[in-house]
């Protein structure tokens, strides 16, 4: 039960944000998450960032988040600690990139939630 | 078994970037890729302002999101070792950034297609070098470099049986902890109750930051403020 709340709640979240979700994509991420685990969903093997690597294609093209949907348009806020800060925005590819808050992630990647786990894991 | 820890005291820290530079001659700076940053930025409003100066590095986890994405995507290039040190492996790294997109501190840096050195034309790169150099020094490009808590000198007091040196002997301490000229930053085990860092987090209350993410940090802060 729990986990079904942790799915709902982040499947609320993502698409309660306004524009955050393309409109014809898939809703129910737990089940997409786990075929892209599987593999029967093809995300492609290419382990980078750039827009064609699996990272993004997982992101924009199977989960349909839009680019604001984690993107800021510009830099991250005076008192925002992280390291990389300096970075942003940033142009890649003749495109400007702008900062994304990790917070954005937490709903779906802690862990028993619909996505791989890098947060809240417990021994 | 020890495990190391970090205290950053931003109170005491004036943002003198002693540490910064530190690190940057220690490991080999790499333009564009720093392990150790200052993030300076002020608060309150005119007449009551105050700056803030906030060092970070790697905080090495204990459960790092970087290793979680590293192994996720099969390259297994990030490990904690039994001291808490999280390491990269360059030679199994693949540079594609997973690390960097999970880390909540944005501490992993992609260092691009060339590693550049600090000062150009007047030293051979760390690359170059690779035979009078610690592996962690041995970059290699288009990999992830950050802070290894001077592992390359922990590992010297590990070899020698000098494990209780570790943050007390410059030799066998991260060289960022020990040019501090106010002592902002102690660095020690915090198993022992009666180290330096263990009585410096509970007589400053010095606490972790964004625990929101659950990776349970081991560099703490103690605040000038607030919690981040």
């Amino acid at each position: 039960m729990n986990k079904l709340l942790m799915a709902i709640m982040a499947t609320t979240f993502l698409s309660a944000s306004a524009g955050v979700m393309a409109e014809d994509k898939p809703m129910n991420l737990r089940k997409t998450a786990e075929a892209i685990r599987a593999g029967t969903v093809k995300a492609g093997k290419d382990y980078n960032l750039g827009d064609e690597g699996r990272y993004h294609q997982i992101h924009t093209e199977i989960l349909g988040i839009k680019c604001s949907g984690c993107h800021t348009e510009d830099a991250y806020p005076n008192d925002y600690l992280y390291l990389r800060r300096a970075e942003f925005p940033k142009r890649v590819a003749g495109e400007k990139v702008g900062a994304v808050e990790r917070a954005k992630c937490i709903g779906c990647h802690s862990a028993g939630n619909v996505a791989t786990a890098f947060y809240n894991m417990k021994k | 078994m020890a495990k190391f820890v970090r205290v950053i005291d931003t109170a005491r820290c004036f943002g003198c970037r002693s540490c910064v530079a530190a690190c940057a001659v220690e490991n080999h700076f790499t333009p564009e890729s720093p392990w150790n940053v200052m993030i300076e930025y002020e608060t309150g409003r005119y007449p009551h302002v105050a700056r803030n100066f906030v060092t970070m590095n790697c905080m090495h986890c204990e459960h790092p999101s970087c290793k979680a994405a590293c192994d996720a995507a099969g390259f297994k290039a990030i490990s904690k070792n039994e001291f808490g040190v999280v390491l990269v492996d360059y030679d199994k790294c693949t540079g594609c950034g997973y690390c960097a997109t999970t880390c909540p501190y944005g501490v992993p840096q992609l260092n691009g297609a060339k590693v550049e050195q600090l000062y150009p034309g007047t030293e051979k790169t760390a690359y170059e070098q690779m035979g009078n150099l610690s592996p962690l020094h041995r970059k290699k490009a288009n990999t992830v470099e950050k802070c290894t808590f001077c592992w390359h000198k922990l590992e010297k007091a590990v070899a020698a049986g000098r494990v209780n040196e570790i943050g007390k002997t410059p030799d066998f301490t991260p060289t960022c902890d020990l040019v501090c000229p106010v002592q902002a930053r102690v660095f020690g085990d915090i198993d022992d109750p009666n180290s330096a860092v263990s009585v410096y987090i509970a007589k400053k209350k010095a606490t972790q930051i964004k625990k929101e993410f659950g990776t349970e940090p081991q560099v703490y802060y103690v605040l000038n403020g607030g919690d981040h």
